[in-house]
């Protein structure tokens, strides 16, 4: 089970509130964007599900406080993958993926046959087989972000949180990575939270939307729901214009006589 | 880290520059230039300090004196009353002529004699202005740590520099010139000649095969030692014993630190610690080194203890250091 | 879009056993070689000697077989040991910090055992005077106040326990303690070539009961080292990451610490501040192999001791019968060789 609750988040490191009284669920197996404007504190929402921010107020996964879990069950539970993930230099694409597995190895035991398998499991299935061997700060954006959703496959957790997961993509790049989170998704029943800037992408693959700024939760429900032009408009600025394409929500700012200087 | 170089050279380019400025070759200290008669230098069995420091203005009481030092022409226009010496051998030497109530402060490390005024003037990083806080009329140095010399004398201070002596005559030559600067002159003839007696006396009971022996001189316990090439190694060549050091020393620049497999293999005749004061060495701590306990040094009790600022000064002292020695020699010979 | 080579994942056996050879060769040849010439044939027959149930006649005098077992062997092995250790430490520490830079003396280490050092030169009893000699005493335990000084430091502060809050203290404690110690030397001056010669590091007066003291630390020591390599590359992501991969950086990070510290404090004591083979050891492990650490930590352990072995025979055979600081040598014909191996390595250096 890996439905998620936040109750009540509250995050403030003492210069004003980062995020501000939010309150929502995810119900399991489902797609959940985070949106909203840049420091509406989408990431820091999102951290509070790695025990990476302290918080009050509870986030549960599966009804468990995230807060009282021990790093390794949480691990197990929850994968994450950040905004601007590191890729060590010298560090092969399979060794990379194998980190995944961190959470079900002894901290003295080397990895197992089990262990492998689902590392070449992974890496088969974001088509990297032929990278195994290659250093991962060697490669593109679009390889990276494939070998850091191999490494989360690999950690079969059954939440996976993403912040960003398409920031430095290019239009394809960015179709492909979040066609393949859905793969994933509906392939190992993963439930997914995700911070995204594009709102046209949320509404196309995201079940339902939350929508934060300055810290609150402003608007909540289907992306048909939310996407509107009064309440985008609201948050993010005038010139925001909503139309639909084969019953998709497609979100776009033009330029208007007004908003020219 | 890279910076950690820094300091590692740093302290090479220290460590090279302490044991250069301590013993390498260096000028001989020529004779004092008077500039009046000395009548009172053939005149050896000599004068009472009381005499001498009933001063009359007269111009045969030897001043003003200019001197040939080390550092240069140094001119003292009266005697001097308000002396402050930086460096231990002088100090020595300066009680020894009789010249201590002429002295104001010596500095740290001169623990010898007793009454010497010791302050807290550092030997190595001297204060000009501590210095000059005495009003000295005159000032003894052993090496110029940046400069000092030049600071002083820009304010009026003569300064005298005698940096280590290399040979016996070095050593004899500077206590001479002390005599000079100081007033006296018949003292310090009379403390070179018995010296020198001392040293031929001692050297005439060496035993027959004493030039046969070996020896090892130790500085330290990572087993640093001086060659012949500096002041105490010409000590102990004058009893014609070999110095182990000298096989490490190709460019004779003194202080080599041998390996310790070296000096268990020479098996050196007597064993000299001059690590005893700094560093707590004796013959026991020798005999538990590894390997040392089958030296014959060892078997036999020739590890000598000496008295570390002893063998290190050339003052009056090293009577006493010479005197060690040769006993040594012969408690081996007889034993 | 660049075509990287392939990157070494695994341990390979052959090179375990490659460097396994090597150390071998290297402990064989220093204790052929040395300020006294002692014949192999003779060296081969005293060590046969050594094997219970066989007599041979080794042709020594009782002297050199004191110079073969009583100050050439142990130094030998104290060579590797010291080698070993500084090379495991040196990479432990470039793992948990993240840093090329990080050698074993960065939190402190050094500079506490140089202060300690000079507080037992200059003011501590003589060696005879207490059962155990004061100065490896007190450089032992300076090492380690320096660097429990530099993590309560960086405990203090406000905005997180991360690996550069540490690492900033670490330099602000060392820059401290060196300080005192440098002031305490010019105070008493005496100390000054007995300080020194310390600093440099010299393996000159050991013996097997230098070995004996040291053993234990750095058996206990090496174990946990080698066991954390694993986690020393899950650390490679930084400290986000890797705790949500479920570890906790900040215990590993100190286990690995406390333990480093503890044998580099004892090799330490007994051996002098000798520097550059921390940092260079790892380095060259990774640029002829690999970055992963379950690679660079058995190799920097088995190449360390080769690395000093190598040192000390040069540091006590270029200039016979006097000895040159090792601390010196690593240094001076270290550099020139990792100036080789950075050109010419395939490997990384982060």
């Amino acid at each position: 089970m890996s439905d998620v609750r936040f109750e009540s988040i509250t995050v403030d490191y003492g210069s004003g509130p980062v995020v501000s009284d939010v309150s929502f669920d995810v119900t399991d197996g489902e797609w959940m964007a985070v949106v909203g404007p840049n420091g509406a504190g989408k990431s820091t929402l999102l951290r509070t599900l790695v025990s990476a921010v302290d918080h009050s107020g509870q986030a549960t996964v599966g009804g468990v406080p995230v807060s009282t879990l021990r790093e390794r069950e949480r691990a197990r539970v929850v994968s994450y993958v950040p905004q601007r993930p590191l890729y060590p230099q010298g560090m092969a694409v399979f060794d990379f993926v194998l980190l995944g597995r961190t959470p079900y190895m002894g901290p003295l035991a080397s990895e197992s046959g089990e262990d492998v398998a689902l590392v070449w499991e992974a890496l088969v299935s974001l088509h990297l087989e032929s990278f195994a061997g290659r250093d991962v700060a060697t490669l593109s954006g679009g390889e990276t972000q494939r070998v850091s959703l191999a490494r989360v496959l690999a950690q079969r957790a059954p939440l996976l949180v993403l912040d960003e997961a398409t920031a430095s993509l290019d239009l394809s790049g960015q179709h492909e990575v979040l066609e393949l989170i859905d793969r994933l998704r509906t392939l190992h029943g993963m439930t997914v939270i995700s911070a995204i800037h594009d709102l046209t992408a949320a509404g196309q693959f995201c079940d339902r939307v939350a929508l934060l700024a300055g810290g609150s939760l402003v608007q909540f429900g289907h992306p048909a729901e939310v996407l509107t032009e009064p309440v985008l408009q609201k948050i993010f600025e005038p010139a925001i214009r909503v139309i639909e394409i084969d019953g998709n929500p497609v979100v776009v700012s033009l330029r208007t006589e007004e908003s020219t200087p | 880290m890279i910076p950690r170089i820094i300091p590692l050279i740093a302290a090479i380019a220290l460590v090279a520059a302490a044991c250069s400025s301590a013993g390498s070759a260096n000028d001989t200290v020529p004779s004092p230039t008077l500039t009046t008669t000395s009548s009172t230098v053939a005149n050896t069995t000599t004068t009472s300090a009381p005499e001498e420091t009933t001063t009359t203005t007269a111009p045969d009481d030897g001043f003003p004196v200019t001197i040939e030092a080390p550092n240069g022409q140094v001119t003292i226009q009266s005697k001097p009353e308000r002396i402050v010496s930086i460096s231990p051998t002088s100090t020595e030497v300066l009680f020894a002529i009789g010249a201590g109530p002429q002295v104001v402060a010596v500095d740290d490390q001169s623990n010898f004699p007793q009454e010497a005024p010791v302050t807290d003037i550092s030997g190595f990083t001297p204060n000009i202005e501590a210095i000059a806080s005495y009003n000295p009329d005159l000032v003894f140095l052993s090496f110029d740590p940046g400069d000092v010399i030049a600071s002083l004398e820009a304010i009026g201070i003569p300064v005298i520099l005698h940096p280590t002596a290399l040979t016996l005559d070095d050593a004899y030559g500077q206590w001479e010139q002390t005599g000079v600067a100081t007033g006296r002159i018949a003292e310090s003839v009379e403390l070179v000649e018995t010296t020198t007696a001392s040293i031929d006396a001692a050297v005439q009971s060496l035993p027959e095969g004493a030039g046969a022996l070996s020896y090892y001189h130790e500085l330290d316990p990572t087993y640093f030692s001086v060659t012949s090439a500096t002041f105490v190694g010409n000590l102990y060549a004058l009893t014609g014993m070999t110095n182990i050091a000298d096989a490490a020393d190709p460019d004779g620049y003194g202080f080599p630190q041998l390996a310790a497999e070296y000096i268990v293999d020479s098996d050196p005749s007597l064993i000299y610690l001059a690590d005893t004061k700094c560093c707590g060495q004796n013959g026991d701590e020798v005999a538990a080194r590894p390997g040392w306990n089958a030296l014959s040094a060892v078997t036999n009790g020739a590890v000598v203890e000496l008295d570390d600022d002893i063998a290190s000064r050339w003052g009056p002292r090293i009577t006493d250091f010479f005197d060690v020695v040769v006993a040594s020699i012969l408690e081996l010979a007889n034993a | 879009m660049s075509a990287g080579r392939p990157v070494e994942t695994r341990l390979h056996w052959w090179w375990v056993g490659g460097a396994v050879v090597v150390l071998i060769l290297s402990v064989i040849l220093g204790v052929m070689i040395g300020a006294v010439g002692l014949s192999p044939i003779g060296i081969i027959r005293s060590v046969l000697d050594k094997v219970p149930g066989l007599d041979v006649d080794s042709g020594f005098t009782q002297r050199d077989e004191a110079i073969l077992w009583q100050i050439r062997m142990p130094r030998v092995i104290l060579a590797v040991i010291v080698g070993s250790v500084l090379s495991a430490a040196g990479a432990a520490y470039q793992g948990v910090f993240r840093n090329p830079l990080a050698d074993p003396y960065l939190l402190g280490a050094g500079a506490g055992a140089g202060l300690g050092a000079i507080l037992a030169i200059a003011y501590g009893p003589d060696a005879t005077a207490w059962i155990v000699d004061p100065l490896p005493l007190a450089a032992f335990l300076g090492a380690i106040g320096g660097v429990a000084l530099a993590y309560v430091l960086g405990y203090t502060v406000r905005s997180g326990r991360t690996s550069v809050t540490l690492i900033l203290a670490g330099v602000a404690v060392a820059s401290f303690l060196t300080a005192a110690q440098t002031f305490i030397q010019q105070r008493e001056s005496d100390t000054l070539r007995e300080v020194y010669g310390w600093i440099l590091g010299s393996l000159n007066t050991a013996g097997w009961s230098e070995v004996k003291l040291v053993l234990p630390y750095i058996v206990v020591s090496l174990l946990v080292i080698m066991g954390s390599r694993r986690l020393l590359d899950v650390l490679a992501v930084g400290d986000t990451e890797a705790s949500t991969l479920g570890v906790r950086p900040g215990r590993i990070r100190l286990v690995v610490v406390v333990f480093a510290t503890l044998a580099t404090a004892a090799v330490v004591a007994v051996s002098g501040l000798i520097g550059f083979v921390g940092i260079i050891v790892p380095h060259t492990v990774r640029l002829l192999t690999s970055a992963s650490y379950r690679i660079v930590v058995p190799l920097s352990i088995l190449l360390g001791g080769v690395f000093l072995v190598f040192a000390d025979v040069i540091a006590r055979t270029a200039l016979a019968p006097a000895e040159i600081p090792i601390g010196v040598v690593t240094a001076f014909f270290g550099a020139p060789f990792f100036a080789v191996v950075l050109r010419r390595g395939k490997g990384v250096v982060s």
